[in-house]
């Protein structure tokens, strides 16, 4: 299955929901937002989103300091 | 020629160009109640005014405008000296701390002089001599939950140059209570953050993410800082004048390493235990 991730081509070897994928990337910690198609996902859904043919996702981390 | 011909010159040359943009439907001063500009504020501020979508009339807006700004550290510094030289009238500055040498890699408001000294008046004597007309409010605290009223009550528009996740939430959790719009921004190394919160309007920050607590000490490189900073106080000049497009319900995020943006479009939680009418 072919999808985007931050704009770039990633090729996934089967069907995976948004905690799969983040886990398979070694996104760790609690901090991040992550866009599919243009919508934001509620990190409750997390779990429960299927990553389908083409999507795009994005994940952007979130910085506390200033 | 008077400042003002050449306000109007400038105004006319710019109708020739630009269409104004005028889309979104907060306004934060009627026109009917701003008061006219000094001699002083006509010359200062003339190449704002040449602007067609600020103009005398936002000017005088951004004259009016009374912004409080949470944190005088590293956004803080961007902050408050590109407020203090657009022509915000009154500046509040929330901080508890003092001035550290390990500070000044990025605070470039204080002076090296003032190590040891409280941050807010430090910032404070840095707006009084670059322009004494401007009111600057300071607050030596450490604002909670116990004593934001009577300070954020005062003003229009609250920035979050805070420097943790815990002070950070608290920020958004009084904006959403009081009704404040909130300009937040985060940053950390090379990579930041901004967002525009109209309570009860778009999403705010517990609507994207979970609360958190922890306070780790990390690298921040100014320019990163300067770059986020800068983008928070357009965004406030943006919501004062009521132009252009503002992050509302968009998430800004910067990645200096890269040099790429990225806008995440946001939408509110229905579940958010903050905001939501649940």
């Amino acid at each position: 299955m072919n999808i985007k991730i931050n704009g770039n081509d990633v090729e996934l070897e089967q069907s995976s929901t948004i905690t799969q994928m983040l886990q398979e990337r070694n996104v760790t910690g609690i901090m991040y937002v992550v866009e599919k198609n243009l919508e934001i996902v509620p990190k409750e859904k997390y779990s429960q989103t299927n990553i389908e043919e083409n999507d795009s996702i994005e994940i952007v981390g979130f910085f506390g300091g200033g | 020629m008077t400042s003002i011909e050449q306000v109007k010159r400038g105004k006319q040359k710019a109708n020739k160009t630009h269409k104004a943009v005028h889309r979104l439907p907060f306004t934060v001063y009627p026109s009917s109640h701003l008061s006219p500009l000094t001699s002083h504020q006509l010359q200062r501020y003339n190449r704002n005014m040449l602007i067609e979508q600020i103009g005398e009339e936002g000017q005088k807006k951004l004259s009016q405008a009374k912004v409080l700004v949470c944190g005088a550290g590293g956004l803080g510094s961007t902050v408050l000296t590109s407020l203090a030289s657009v022509g915000i009238g009154t500046i509040g500055i929330v901080d508890n701390d003092v001035l550290e040498l390990s500070n000044l890699n990025r605070q470039y408001i204080h002076k090296f002089e003032n190590i040891g000294k409280i941050k807010v008046e430090s910032a404070k004597k840095w707006i009084n001599e670059f322009n004494p007309e401007i009111v600057v409010n300071t607050y030596q605290i450490r604002l909670d939950e116990n004593n934001y009223q009577d300070i954020v009550k005062d003003y229009d528009l609250i920035m979050d140059c805070f420097d943790s996740f815990k002070s950070k939430f608290l920020l958004n959790k009084i904006a959403i209570e009081t009704g404040k719009t909130l300009i937040h921004g985060g940053v950390t190394e090379f990579f930041g953050q901004v967002t525009t919160i109209i309570p009860h309007k778009t999403a705010c920050l517990n609507c994207i993410l979970p609360q958190e607590d922890a306070y780790v000490i990390k690298g921040v490189l100014s320019p990163a800082v300067s770059v986020i900073a800068s983008i928070e106080t357009m965004e406030a000049v943006k919501v004062i004048l009521n132009i252009g497009e503002r992050l509302e319900n968009k998430f800004l995020s910067y990645d200096g390493l890269n040099m790429k943006f990225k806008t995440i479009n946001l939408a509110r939680n229905p579940d958010c235990i903050l905001c939501s009418e649940k």
